[in-house]
């Protein structure tokens, strides 16, 4: 069988590739990727570094996941077109056709993910220079090789399986196995009940695709199957390991009888339930304790410097300590913030006129990033608590309140409640 | 040049017979294969272009064995299926570009001069920078006929070539296979007779896998001399055809309608002789296989 020249290859992939970049769609995804990582590097500017490796983490997985969708249909596409039948019947080697198509897809999105980095690259060429052409370049490839990587066991699977499911199978197993290594957020991962039957369908439906190998391998279709069955049973494995690991990481609390420890570790926050007491640092060289406060009604603040609301909660939080303070009203302040040093400026020189406390072990702002917050078993913040005098917790706002006047009501209602 | 088809059957899953001992062969011109839908013809076809296996017998093209030669016999072949799919986003040029370098026509000046001489034979140059899924889809198939003829095939296999188009269209596919016919063998698939009665050199036809008829066209209607009919019969008054008369056509006229079919003696008063045609025949040919 003749086999192509390079230069034959060369020209066959720059056609394909350049059939596929002529479509609409892919123009207006290359368009937005470039101006949108250009308006985000401008942003940064002077981190071209930073930038380079934020943006390999998220293009890697958001272009990797489209590669694999794109590369899982575009693998079988000859087969199911009328185009293939013209192939077949041409004097090409079926294996340099699909290195061809496998060529063709990667390069396209390999195109596709060029296009952010370079527009970061533009967008910090002003203040970091030629090295940010030299960051991005890098941040690139590293990207490159995870959505390479991907895509073509993408590819692969499809053309064995003879169907785009292939696709949506890698990305379901590349999903398993970011979960499990904590790529992904705690709240797409497996110890959440509601994604549970996404790992089991994951699994169920590679195990069925195995099952699928071994029925074409009895029936004597597979001439090689043990290829096929090991990117199945790898991909089974890579989920089966993410999936695993997930469970470890995060046990569930509900999933086991707790121990003591846990009881006294995950003194989680429930109305009804006395509010799990704190001790912290109050920025002037104190401590703000809720001990401090019996028969206080508390209103407790949890809140993160980066926040642009915090400022105005605050604010109102102090109008209505101010306005309500006779009648047993305590605000608490507590500022969960990687910069250590956001609650002690807050408390210092904010004149709000109730404690501030600073969660020092906070790392991040994500549940487990600040033992505040894994003891509270708070995902996101802010959240307003509010206790009765006996520190019960009565209410808990998770979402931002409106304004004093909402503020103002609920901790009257809860007065009212109390009796005053 | 030629094709030789020698006792092939070609059995699905041991159950359907789509092909049944079809023997028939062809040097030059226009083979035509006719039939009803399922009567076999695409298998057939498909085996000829190398892309299925005869269960039994086998099929010699150009010499060369389509189960043992596939490689030199793709060489040598030009095919269009039905519905071809092409790049929407390649231009005219670029289309015959990407085809001409899977047939391995390495050579950029060559390739470059074949798909020039193509474009002109089946009026394309004007089209060479239009993107393929902006053409109408009579363009698009001279395109797609454009990519099969690049290689210089000695045998052309051409699977329904001129079904959706239009009449103007069809003519002009239909003068390009004259033209063709003359420097290659061309088995042309087709269930639209005019096609056939247009081009045609030698007839097949088909149905339910077995071959009814084998030979010229005109051998074909020699046996119908004598036996086609017209008879006009006023328009509110239509009555059963006569005993034995086998309708092949009716038409609309002002005021009456014309019935025409074959029957060996006249049917009616008024019942005037037509020469046949191949509309005529295959009716004739698909009603005896029903009679059988």
């Amino acid at each position: 069988m003749h086999k192509p020249s390079p230069r034959i290859f060369g020209r066959l992939l720059r056609l394909g590739i350049t059939a596929e970049l002529r479509n609409p769609a892919i123009r207006l995804l290359g368009l937005a990727g470039l101006l949108g990582a250009a308006v985000f590097g401008w942003q940064q500017e002077g981190a071209a570094a930073v930038t380079a490796l934020n943006l390999a983490a998220w293009l890697s997985r958001a272009y990797g996941v489209g590669a694999c969708l794109w590369l899982g249909y575009a693998a079988i596409r000859d087969q199911n077109e009328q185009l293939g039948g013209v192939l077949r019947s041409k004097p090409v080697d079926g294996a340099h056709w699909i290195v061809l198509n496998w060529a063709i897809g990667l390069g396209l999105w390999l195109v596709l993910l060029a296009g952010p980095f370079l527009g970061a690259a533009l967008g910090q060429l002003r203040s970091s220079g030629a090295y940010s052409l030299l960051a991005e370049a890098a941040g690139f490839v590293q990207a490159a090789q995870i959505l390479g990587f991907a895509s073509t066991i993408s590819f692969a699977l499809s053309r064995m399986m003879r169907s785009p499911l292939g696709g949506i199978l890698t990305v379901l197993a590349w999903f398993c196995a970011l979960a499990g290594f904590g790529y992904i957020p705690t709240y797409l991962q497996p110890d959440y009940t509601q994604n549970r039957l996404t790992y089991l369908a994951a699994a169920a439906l590679l195990l069925a695709v195995a099952g699928l190998f071994w029925e074409r391998f009895r029936r004597g279709e597979l001439r090689r199957p043990a290829g096929s069955l090991a990117v199945v049973l790898g991909l089974l494995a890579l989920t089966a390991a993410g999936a695993t690991h997930a469970y470890q990481v995060n046990p569930r609390p509900d999933n086991k009888v707790p121990s003591i420890w846990d009881q006294i570790s995950n003194q989680n926050l429930a109305e009804g339930r006395r509010i799990p007491g704190f001790w912290l640092p109050d920025g002037k060289g104190g401590l703000v304790r809720t001990s401090d406060y019996p028969g206080k009604v508390l209103v407790v603040y949890l809140f993160t410097g980066s926040d642009p609301d915090a400022g105005r909660a605050l604010a109102a939080l102090a109008a209505v300590g101010r306005e309500l303070k006779d009648q047993g009203v305590q605000p608490l302040g507590v500022c969960i913030s990687a910069d250590h040093g956001d609650g002690a400026m807050l408390a210092r020189t904010g004149g709000l006129g109730f404690p501030i406390g600073s969660d020092l072990s906070t790392l991040s702002t994500g549940k487990g990033g600040s033992a505040m917050l894994a003891a509270y078993d708070v995902d996101t913040l802010p959240v307003l608590v509010i206790t009765d005098r006996r520190r019960i917790v009565r209410q808990i706002l998770r979402m931002p309140f409106a304004d004093v006047a909402e503020l103002r009501r609920l901790v009257q209602e809860q007065l009212q409640e109390s009796g005053v | 040049m030629g094709v030789e088809v020698l006792q092939v059957t070609k059995t699905y899953d041991g159950r359907v017979t789509a092909l049944d001992r079809v023997s028939l062969q062809a040097e030059s011109g226009v083979l035509g294969l006719l039939g009803p839908n399922g009567s076999g013809k695409t298998t057939l076809m498909s085996i000829m272009a190398t892309l299925l296996e005869p269960t039994h017998g086998t099929i010699m093209m150009d010499g060369l064995d389509v189960r043992k030669q596939k490689p030199e016999i793709r060489r040598r072949i030009g095919y269009l299926p039905q519905d071809v799919a092409l790049y929407p986003n390649l231009t005219v040029y670029e289309t015959l570009d990407y085809m001409g370098l899977l047939y391995h026509l390495d050579d950029a000046k060559d390739r470059n001069r074949r798909i020039e001489r193509s474009m002109e034979r089946l009026n394309l140059t004007h089209l060479r920078d239009r993107l393929v899924g902006t053409l109408s889809g009579g363009m698009r198939q001279r395109v797609a006929l454009g990519q099969a003829v690049l290689p210089d095939p000695s045998v052309l296999i051409v699977d329904e070539p001129t079904a959706g188009l239009d009449p103007e269209e069809r003519i002009r596919v239909r003068s390009f296979f004259a033209e063709l016919a003359r420097e290659c063998l061309i088995v042309l698939s087709t269930h639209i007779v005019a096609d056939i009665e247009a081009v045609a050199s030698t007839l097949a036809v088909l149905r339910f896998g077995k071959l009814r008829y084998f030979g010229t066209p005109e051998e074909l209607l020699t046996t119908l001399e004598g036996r086609v009919w017209t008879l006009d019969l006023p328009a509110d008054r239509r009555a059963a055809p006569p005993e034995g008369f086998l309708e092949t056509g009716i038409y609309r006229l002002p005021g009456s309608i014309r019935v025409r079919g074959i029957a060996e003696r006249s049917p009616g008063a008024g019942a005037e002789l037509s020469p046949p045609n191949l509309e005529d025949a295959y009716v004739w040919l698909m009603a005896r296989e029903t009679d059988a």
